[in-house]
């Protein structure tokens, strides 16, 4: 057989290192030629193996470990230094919205104050100066005036209830019925300031003071009495 | 320099503490395997760059990425064949970007294409048969070349590789033959040129 004929065998057999077998044992025997292309081939291979061994086994340098092991550091650290900054920032957050809501209150309380401060409370006596009977527009604006602010039912009931009004001279009982009625639901707070507003205004009528005319008596003439005085002491 | 602990809010100190711990458990694991795998890493890396520096920075890379997600692996016996992977992906990966880079800056640097002339010390130190071999490594399919680096490593059986890549033994076996066969067959004319010099 050509030696053509082995040289699929043949580099097969240097390929996996194993001894050549049957034919190609008594070929290689037989072929001078073949036999150096077999050692020729089992060189090659001995040397990619080699090579391989050198490429896969390279020294590793020194500095890997320590720098991977920093980096560890380094990377512990961080995610430790992420939870104080995500603490600070929930906190900044908190106080930013505590101070904001109690900056709305406070400026809601101010703009009440001025009128609070000019009205005296539902619980006084109803005698109250005729002064004050520009009472019911107030009461009628300033729901309104809250109304994008506050929900309905707390407008009805909290504010109502707290609300110091001015009320006209004799209708303290009339407006306990209806506050009465408003507590029990039988009416609600916004229906009624909204059939008011639709209501003609009425004119305030404020009763002229009665103020009695002062006397003014002139003072008695004590000049002449002083020289006397003076010539007693004299004396 | 007394440690300060900042408690999270809604977390209670407990879970703080218990928190704390687990990370110290995983660190101190992690760092067992380190200086076991942390070669494996850079020699597959090394395998496929063929350069210290970068071989060295994706080892580095390899290692802090399986740090990071060493707690989403359930099996930890596996840790050197995921760690192999990673390791191997990233340098792949880092191969393909250098190539890029290298050629782009071919274009702007060297208008004409011309050979680097080698100095007296380059064909000095060089080994021209390694550097043969490889350059045909790395014509490899990536497939070939991953199973014939652990195989040419030192420690690693025929089984181990299997485990590792997740195939099995006869596969490893039949792709270590093709790929000697390729490199073979990409190197016989360098060594009849080495023998004639």
């Amino acid at each position: 057989m050509p030696c053509e004929n082995y040289q699929d065998a043949l580099v097969e057999a240097a390929a996996t290192g194993a001894e050549p077998q049957g034919e190609l044992r008594t070929h290689l025997g037989a072929c001078a030629a073949c036999h150096a292309a077999f050692a020729q081939e089992r060189a090659l291979f001995s040397s990619i193996d080699a090579g391989l061994r050198v490429t896969s086994n390279a020294d590793v340098p020194a500095s890997l470990l320590p720098r991977v092991r920093a980096q560890l550091n380094h990377l512990s650290a961080s995610r430790r230094s992420w939870v104080p900054a995500w603490a600070v920032l929930a906190a900044t957050a908190a106080l930013i919205l505590t101070v904001v809501v109690v900056r709305g209150r406070r400026q809601d309380a101010s703009g009440q104050a001025p009128q609070s401060s000019a009205l005296a409370h539902a619980d006084l006596p109803a005698e109250i100066p005729a002064v004050a009977t520009g009472a019911p527009p107030q009461t009628n604006s300033w729901p309104q005036m809250n109304k994008h602010r506050l929900p309905a039912k707390i407008q009805a009931s909290a504010s109502i209830e707290h609300l110091p009004v001015l009320l006209p001279a004799g209708q303290k009982a009339a407006f306990d019925v209806w506050l009465d009625g408003l507590r029990r639901g039988k009416m609600k707070a916004n229906d009624l300031f909204a059939q008011n507003s639709d209501l003609p205004q009425q004119d305030l009528q404020i009763s002229p003071l009665d103020v009695s005319p002062i006397e003014v008596k002139p003072l008695a003439d004590v000049s002449g009495e002083s020289p006397s005085h003076g010539g007693e002491a004299r004396r | 320099m007394q440690e300060l602990v900042l408690v999270q809010p809604g977390r209670t100190v407990g879970d703080e503490l218990v928190h704390e711990a687990a990370q110290a458990d995983t660190r101190r694991e992690f760092e067992e395997r380190l200086a076991e795998c942390g070669p494996l890493a850079y020699r597959v890396a090394r395998g496929v760059l063929r350069n210290t520096a970068d071989a060295e920075d994706v080892a580095q890379e390899a290692l802090l990425r399986a740090y990071r997600r060493f707690d989403r692996l359930r099996d930890r016996k596996r840790f050197r064949a995921w760690l192999v992977r990673i390791a191997f992906r990233l340098a792949l990966d880092r191969l393909r970007s250098g190539k890029r880079r290298e050629h782009r800056d071919t274009l702007w640097s060297q208008p004409e294409h011309q050979p680097r002339a080698a100095s007296a010390e380059d064909l000095a130190a060089s080994n021209e048969f390694q550097a043969h071999l490889e350059n045909a490594l790395a014509e490899l399919p990536e497939k070939l070349r991953l199973v014939l680096l652990l195989a040419a490593m030192e420690g690693h059986t025929i089984d181990e590789i299997a485990a590792m890549i997740g195939v099995s033994a006869g596969t490893v076996k039949s792709r270590i033959f093709y790929a000697r066969k390729q490199l073979a067959e990409k190197l016989r004319c360098h060594v009849k040129i080495t023998k004639t010099r």
